[in-house]
Order: C-alpha cells, then structure tokens, then sequence
C-alpha cells in the first residue's frame, strides 16, 4: 500500500517537470550533440559505422515581458495618495538575467498623468501589494533577478491630481529591460554568459513595456433649490406674513458613492422657521436633534441641517422641503 | 620446450595481426560526416541578399539546424543495404517534411529508435491514454533506406532540419 502511494506522486512531480520543460526554451550553454550511424553490408558480412559527433551550443537569448495584471481600469477619486498598478516581469530568455525596472506616468492620449511615487517588488510573492512587506524597488540597487521563465510582480504606485472629472482616465507604463543586454533583435553581446557562449538580444528587444491604467469615478452632487411664496390673502406676495416653502432636490450623477452627503440652508434673515414643517421625501422630520436624518437649529443654530449619508451615483433624486415665515 | 614457446607466441601475434587488419578495413569502407548548419542572410558585394549555410556553433532557441549526413564508399568493394539513422537531438523538434536523401526511403521512429514506420502510420499515447497520430515534433530518430549498391567511390548525403526549442 505504502509503496503504491509514493510511486504515484514520484510519477505526477516526473509529469509536472516535463511539462514545464517542455514550454521552456532550451537553457543557454546546453550542448547541442547529434552523431548519426549507418548500417551495410558488404558481401554476407553485416558493418556498422558512426559518424563525428557535431557539437552545437546554445547561446543565451534575451527576452522579457510585461504584462499588466489588474482586469479593469482601477477605479480612483482625485487627490488620492498612492493606487496601485499591478505589472508581471517574466524572463522569457533562456537564462538567468536581471532586469532594470522604470515606471513612467507622463504618457499622450490620456486625460491625465498619474503622479508617480514608488515601484514595489513582490517580495512575499503573494500577487498583491503589501505596504510594509513589499520591497521598494531601488533602480540598479536590486533589480530583480530572475531564472529562465521566472516571473516577479511590481508595483507601480502613483497619486492621483484633484480636481478631475469622472471618467477621465490616466495611464502609467512599467519597462523592464534586460541587464545583460537589449537593442535591435539580433544583436550580439559577445560571450555574455558563464560557458562564454554569446548572447543574443531576442523578438522583445531585451525590452518589454505594458500600460495600466487608472479611471476616475466622480459623482457630481447637484442641488436645486426652488421658494415658493404664498401670502396670507392668497397670493403670492412677500410680505410680512407670508410663508416661503422651499423644496431642495438633490440629485446625484457620473459614477461612484458620494459619501456621508450632508444638506445645510441657512434660515433666511428676517424670516422664522415654520415649526414641523421639515421633511425628506415626503416623510416628515422632527425638529430637535434625535433618531431621524434632520434637524432645525440643533446642529448649528439657524441652519437646517439633513444628513443623507452615502448617495450612490443614480441613486433617485432626494427631495427636502420645509417652510419659513417672513417677519 | 622453448621452441613450443616461440611457436604458440608467433600463432597469437599472427592472429592479432590478422583481425585488426581486418577491423581496419571493414570500418574504412563506408564512411560517415554529420555537418550541424545554420542559414544566414549575408549581403554580397553586388549588394544583393544571399542564403548561406554556416555551421551551427552557437544557436539560440527558435533556430532552425540543418544536419546534413555525407555518406562515402570509400573501400574496393560496393556496399549494400545502407541504412543510415540519426537521433533527433534532445531539445529540438523535427520539422515537418524536411528529411530527404537521394534514392532513400524515409521513415521515422517515435520510440527513442526502437521501431521505424513511414510517417502516416505512426502512432504515439495521447493524454487520455487512448493513441493519437504522433506529430513531426514527436519524433525522435531519422531513418534513411538507401536503395542499391553503393560503388567504390560513390558517395552522397542525407539531411533533415530541426528547429531549438
């Protein structure tokens, strides 16, 4: 029983190995040997006879690529300090190289530039940004070193600018490039690697970019605020007596959460708060400060103040009336 | 007593003698040259872009090398039967289609060189453990057939090319 047990899991780790060589390139220095033989015959008598051995030796190929990682645009608000850009380096040559990493955030064809703070290496290895765990990234000081078909993520962090509209989007490009060498494809570095075989620069230029890019979601709190004049004799004159009722629309437009939104009026001058008459979409609120969304006064004296909390963009439209009298 | 000596030594020497003339011989008679090439394009003086064949002493992966097997009779007596096989090397891939050889019939092994066919029939396990029609790539030896004698002084060559993963 034991021993069918370990052989299987000696056959599946065979299995895995030899499916990751297979998608690998052949590792630089192998010696490439091939030697044919022939077989005749010369009356009756059978010969056999082998050739010379060629030796062939594989040079170092420099490749690398950059692929941003995040599925979607990363949603930020302006002003943000640091959002974060997922980018994954792979070597994709066929020996161990290290890479030069640059972030660059002032690129064309975007709304905005990202202001660019910091590069992070994965060092847990975990695929997420770590702050306090995660490596800051030095350039020269230690770039990562990677074996053939080894892969690190980085960390592109920038700020976002104030003042942006929704929907602006604004992009920031990783480039890791080869140390041993990069260039034309082609391009021949002599006896760049251990065995002194040459290397030689690969399809990527030894250089691979990629661009992620970061969108702003800003939702766009409007208010409209309408009075309505009705006087004692049933007209519509602002006289002494006659009650103003105002209605405030708030309405909420772009993407993403207005949060903890708060409504203040200040009662007008020369005019007194209609005492009940405070309402939010046509339920009414108490006066004093207590359980419910409003108060007259009781925040900040001569304000009417309602607290609408976090408004989603699209939320439907919120209405609060509530009436003074003119003095 | 002594001269019994002399005469069995002398009979061994002679035998000696006798079968490593014969070795020699035997081995000279058909001989074999594996050249390992790769094809560059070179600008000649005219200017113009030209194919030449140089030979494969560094490579990197994705390269194509052609192995090119020059056969030669070079005995008094006309060889026949010529088979003449050669491994695919590990880490490379045949290419379809690109072994030939004058008056050879090609086939293929799939199995490290323990059995030959020609290419239609060879079949090698699939992942489910049924069996699927082995591809170029999966070849690992390259056979040649060749038909006739080969002539004192006769001579020619086979090739195949295979790409470095």
């Amino acid at each position: 029983m034991k021993w069918s047990a370990v052989l299987g899991i000696t056959i599946t780790m065979i299995w895995i190995a030899a499916a990751s060589l297979m998608a690998q390139s052949t590792p630089a220095c192998t010696d490439i040997v091939n030697q044919a033989t022939a077989t005749f015959t010369i009356g009756t008598e059978e010969f056999t006879r082998n050739s010379n051995a060629t030796s062939t030796l594989v040079a170092q190929l420099l490749d690398v690529s950059v692929v941003w990682q995040d599925v979607a645009s990363i949603t930020v608000s302006p002003g943000d300090a640091g959002q974060v850009l997922t980018f994954l380096v792979t070597n994709t040559g066929n020996a161990t190289d290290s890479f030069l990493l640059e972030g660059l955030s002032i690129l064309p064809d975007d709304d905005f530039n990202p202001i660019l703070r910091d590069l992070y290496l994965d060092s847990n290895g975990n695929g997420t940004y770590d702050p306090g765990a995660d490596d800051l990234y030095i350039a020269g000081g230690h770039d990562p070193v990677l074996d053939a078909g080894e892969s690190v993520a980085v960390f592109l962090l920038n700020g976002i600018p104030p003042d942006l509209d929704d929907g602006d989007e604004g992009e920031s490009r990783l480039t890791a490039t080869s140390n041993t060498g990069s260039g034309d494809p082609g391009t021949v570095i002599l006896e760049a690697t251990e065995c002194d075989a040459d290397a030689v620069v690969g399809t990527s230029g030894g250089s691979s970019s990629d661009t992620g890019t970061y969108i702003v979601s800003n939702v766009v709190v409007n208010v409209v605020k309408l009075a309505a004049v009705g006087d004692p004799f049933g007209g519509t004159e602002p006289i002494p007596g006659a009650t103003i009722a105002y209605t405030i629309t708030v309405s909420f437009s772009g993407s993403g959460t207005a949060e903890g939104v708060v409504i203040t009026d200040l009662i007008p001058a020369n005019t007194t708060y209609s005492a009940g008459t405070l309402a939010l979409n046509g339920a009414s609120l108490t006066d004093p400060v207590d359980g419910d969304a409003g108060d007259v006064g009781g925040t900040t004296p001569g304000v009417v103040t309602v607290s609408l909390g976090d408004m989603p963009a699209g939320s439907a439209d919120q209405v609060i009336i509530f009436s003074v009298v003119i003095n | 007593m002594s001269s019994f000596k002399a005469i069995a030594l002398l009979a061994v020497l002679m035998v000696l003698t006798f079968s490593s003339a014969v070795v020699a011989e035997k081995d000279a008679v058909v001989e074999l040259k594996t050249l390992a090439e790769i094809e560059v394009e070179v600008v000649t003086e005219d200017g113009e872009r030209e194919i030449q064949r140089i030979e494969a002493a560094k490579v990197i992966p994705g390269d194509e090398v052609i192995y090119t097997i020059h056969y030669a009779n070079v005995g008094p007596e006309p060889a026949e039967n010529i088979v003449i096989t050669d491994p695919v090397p590990e880490h490379m891939l045949y290419q379809d289609g690109s072994a030939s050889g004058e008056g050879a019939s090609v086939t293929f092994s799939v199995n490290d060189g323990k059995t030959f066919d020609v290419a239609k029939n060879l079949m090698v396990p699939a992942e489910d453990g049924s069996e699927r029609p082995a591809a170029p790539s999966d070849y690992t030896h390259v056979k040649w057939t060749l038909e006739g004698e080969l002539e004192p002084d006769e001579a020619g060559f086979v090739t195949f090319r295979a790409q470095l993963q």
